[in-house]
């Protein structure tokens, strides 16, 4: 059976349909956005047939480097492309260590030593139109030495980055930049190279230099560019990682005010005060970073996933949230969705059709979680079916690739999970919630008559109050908990007991980029959502809760199997809330660091500013939002998004019911 | 979670029932005991059995340690909490701090039976005029005096912190403020905290369809003025903004 035939057949069909037709639209959005530069230069988009040999020769000797006067030589030409049959792996960040302590010679092996040569050249290229430039000596240094220096460090960074970049990879990450660039930091200090006010600029014009093709870098929305950067972190002796550095990068980030690129800051127990009242004040911006993530409870899931623990203490993210280990997974973090609510509607119409009679709720739980294995079984069968493309320059600089001279698309990356998303999990977990209290227990209507409002989209019934039917998904009540963590089980029963192709357990994750695209050809659920209403946004309320209340049910949820694909509390903060009570919000974050959530990011807007950027998006073009593992200009959202932002930041102020 | 009402993180309870009526009171929906309904359907006030109360009090354990805890307000919840030891108790027993808003309108033995698991008083000095007080409050003095003495006297008084809140020609004229700081110099307390009313609970007022007392904002000028004579009788003043 061919793919084509398989992809047809499973359950995930329409997921996989949508995820070909995101990807069109991509690539058409990357058309667009090369639209203008086509004109002015008449250029024609040029396409290769293939990643890897011949083809990326003449596709990065063919480009016509230009001169640049800036600090940083980076440059992509966004006319050419390749065309290829296999996935490229995207969204992973390379081993950038392996960049900066090893010279491009250093990395020569038999079978690397052609596209050790093709960089060899390109480099050459670049130094020949511009001589005597600072960057060009950096260039030149990369063949034959180790990097020394500090804006050495992040030109070879840039370079490696704008190869990736120039060669079809997607959600570009960057890895653990201020563990990676502290030591060339402190060395250059030392030196008298550098002072911490230059170290300052550099820094910034190595930012503003990544956020160059912010259009051509943005995947699903704009401003999707998976280009984020971690910070700080435990290390395997249990001590908290940060350096000046660490706060540069947030202070550098705050003052640039620019969705991209992004950053992650790893929260533990003994964080310093000040790091996380940076990252308070960097989120005051409003620009939505850093999104928190919380070793407390990260590394451990990691190591109980077979990640090692030694790799489980220096874990990074795919390009939203996704947890794998920089320079040593190509992890594909987003491999697959999986739509429960849609699953119960779809097993509530079977059993009805069989004429099925529960006995009680138990029942219900016990086979619609048999359901939910055989559906996810039925998923499965397409992700295996996918080859990775041939892919000479980032197996250079992943970590075992680089070390056996072998190509990544051959396996012997040490990790290659699989992740599935869970879009629409709390509408699920609340259509569980409804048919528990309405049907089993106060025998307000049958499963049929339930079944039938919601087949007709509700119609001549008031829906919202099926979206407040008592405790629902975000508030900590043991009736939300107990079937959040009993689904949870489910899952992770399923992934336990299945591999993928490179024997690998799949993960799941509860928290979902794709709430409005997703739930778009998604019929209305028993949660009292409407035909083609977006999902809930990742772990949130629907209703106006404490943020304590929020957090204190991510604290609940059982982290210690396979659902460690991300899992972030997302929530909206009113900007006065935070700036009248700073101390106490400092407070509370780390408090809550303690008390166990997984990730965490926010928005800090009020709906006023919001709605009147609605109406006059002249006054507001620099207003940037958190989206989903991303923040972009709140007037390049889809109105859908805007929408959905301005009730989400209407309940949190108590205006919207 | 509250920021505002005692030190560090907060959960706040409001109870339904006040036995005075302050004008520029931002709560009306607590000022009766009944569950209220507003015009546009809001539902004030919800029964809770004393269990459910404890269990969704210590929901916020984690997040109280650095000070923070559970803040009793109202309404005047001194009406109540006599009703409510058990309660109490279990809050210490799990080292959780407590305090209280409260106008000290309310028998002597309502605060007598309670004031042993207090850690924080916030109390309001309204109008220390006992004619103009009835007048305007419908609050019969005399409690106030004697609760205020009785914590004095019984050394609680360190716990009490003062709060006036400022409203244009009822409790800001020269002659209340001079009363307060008499009373301040008598029972030791040594600092306030001074805010104008404000208007923010029109529209609560509008959808429970009552009498909306629209008061008239101080300016920052009267306000420091009203700041100085509390400095100049070595009384540490802090305003707020609300």
């Amino acid at each position: 059976m061919g793919i084509k035939s398989l992809v047809k057949k499973s359950p995930f069909a329409p997921t996989i349909k949508k995820w070909k037709k995101a990807c069109f639209q991509v690539k058409k959005n990357k058309r667009d956005a090369s639209k203008l530069e086509m004109i002015l230069g008449s250029f024609k988009i040029r396409k290769f047939n293939s990643i890897s040999g011949q083809q990326m020769q003449k596709l990065l000797l063919g480009i016509k480097y230009p001169s640049l006067n800036d600090r940083f030589y980076y440059y992509i030409d966004q006319n050419v492309s390749f065309t290829t049959k296999g996935l490229i792996v995207g969204n992973i960040p390379v081993d950038y260590s392996i960049v900066l302590e090893k010279s491009l010679n250093d990395c020569r092996k038999e079978t690397t030593a052609e596209i050790i040569d093709l960089l060899i050249k390109v480099i050459d290229k670049i130094v020949k139109k511009n001589n005597g430039k600072k960057y060009s000596l950096y260039l030149n240094d990369f063949i034959t030495s180790s990097c020394k220096h500090f804006e050495e460090a992040l030109q070879r960074i840039l370079f490696i980055n704008q190869m990736l970049w120039q060669t079809n990879h997607t959600l570009v990450g960057l890895g653990r930049l201020d563990l990676l660039l502290t030591p060339y930091y402190i060395s250059d200090l030392k030196d008298g190279v550098i002072t911490p006010e230059s170290a300052e600029l550099i820094l910034k014009d190595f930012l503003v230099t990544l956020h160059k093709h912010y259009t051509y870098k943005s995947n699903t929305l704009l401003g999707d560019t998976g280009q984020i950067i971690i910070l700080g972190g435990k290390n395997q002796n249990e001590n908290y990682f940060c350096s000046d550095l660490t706060e540069m990068f947030i202070d550098v980030i705050a003052d640039l005010k620019l969705p991209d690129p992004k950053v992650l800051l790893r929260c533990a127990n003994n964080m310093p005060r000040s790091l996380m009242e940076k990252a308070v004040k960097c989120m005051c911006t409003g620009i939505g970073c850093p999104l928190l993530a919380n070793d407390e409870v990260i590394i451990q899931g990691l190591i109980n996933n077979g990640y090692s623990e030694e790799d489980s203490y220096n874990y990074g993210t795919s390009a939203c949230w996704e947890p794998l280990i920089p320079g040593k997974s190509t992890d594909q973090n987003n491999m697959l969705s999986f739509k429960l609510s849609e699953a119960v509607s779809d097993f509530v119409s079977e059993k009805l059709k069989e004429n099925y009679s529960f006995i009680n709720f138990d029942d219900f739980l016990t086979l619609f979680s048999k359901f939910v294995v055989k559906q996810l079984e039925a998923g499965i069968v397409s992700s295996n079916n996918i080859c990775y493309e041939e892919d000479p320059i980032q197996s250079l600089f992943l970590h075992d690739t680089h070390e056996t001279g072998t190509d990544l698309s051959s396996g012997t990356v040490k990790y290659n999970y699989y992740g599935i998303l869970m879009p629409g999990f709390s509408n699920g977990i609340n259509s569980l919630l409804n048919i528990k209290r309405l049907v089993f227990e106060t025998s307000k209507y049958t499963l049929r008559e339930f079944s039938e409002m919601r087949e007709s989209n509700f119609d001549g019934f008031d829906s919202s109050t099926l979206k407040d039917t008592g405790y629902m998904y975000g508030e900590e009540h043991s009736d939300p908990i107990e079937i959040t963590n009993a689904i949870i089980s489910t899952i992770d029963t399923f992934c336990s007991s299945h591999t993928n192709k490179y024997n690998c357990h799949y993960k799941f994750g509860l928290s979902s980029p794709s709430y409005i695209t997703s739930s778009a050809s998604s019929l209305a659920s028993f949660d009292g959502r409407k035909n083609n209403e977006p999902f809930g946004v990742h772990i949130s309320s629907n209703k106006q809760i404490s943020y304590t209340e929020l957090l204190n049910f991510c604290s609940k949820i059982d982290y210690s199997g396979h659902n460690i694909d991300g899992n972030v509390a997302d929530f909206i903060v009113s900007p006065n809330f935070v700036e009248n009570h700073f101390d106490k919000f400092v407070d509370f974050m780390l408090l809550s660091v303690s008390n166990g959530f997984f990730e965490m990011q926010m928005n800090v807007l009020s709906s006023l500013t919001l709605k009147d950027a609605l109406n006059h998006p002249e006054k507001y073009k620099n207003l940037i939002v958190r989206v989903w593992g991303f923040s972009a200009y709140f007037n390049d959202l889809p109105l859908e998004y805007k929408l959905l932002l301005i009730k989400r930041t209407e309940i949190n102020e108590g205006l919207h019911n | 979670m509250c920021f505002d009402d005692g030190p560090g993180i907060r959960t706040t309870v409001f109870f339904k029932g006040c036995p005075i009526r302050c004008p520029w009171c931002c709560n009306p929906e607590n000022l009766n005991h009944e569950i209220e309904s507003g015009v546009d359907g809001t539902v004030y006030g919800k029964m809770i059995s004393e269990e459910e109360l404890l269990a969704e009090l210590l929901k916020d354990k984690h997040y109280f340690s650095n000070g923070g805890g559970v803040t009793f307000s109202g309404g005047e919840c001194l009406l109540f909490l006599h009703k409510l030891i058990p309660l109490l108790k279990k809050l210490k027993q799990n080292n959780i701090s407590i305090a209280i808003e409260t106008s000290l309108f309310v028998p002597l033995d309502n605060l007598k039976t309670i004031i042993q698991y207090i850690d924080w008083l916030y109390v309001d000095f309204k109008i220390l005029d006992k004619t103009k007080c009835f007048s305007a409050l419908k609050g019969n003095l005399d409690l106030f005096i004697s609760n205020l003495a009785f914590l004095r006297e019984n050394d609680y008084i360190t716990k009490v912190h003062p709060r006036i809140p400022l409203v244009s020609s009822l409790t800001d004229n020269n002659d209340n403020i001079f009363k307060i700081i008499d009373l301040f110099k008598k029972t030791g307390i040594t600092s306030v905290e001074i805010f104008s009313a404000h208007n923010l609970a029109k529209e609560k007022y509008n959808n429970l369809r009552y009498d909306f007392f629209e008061v008239s904002r101080l300016s920052d000028e009267r306000i420091n003025d009203i700041a100085a004579l509390f400095k100049k009788n070595n009384i540490a003043v802090t305003v707020l903004h609300v």
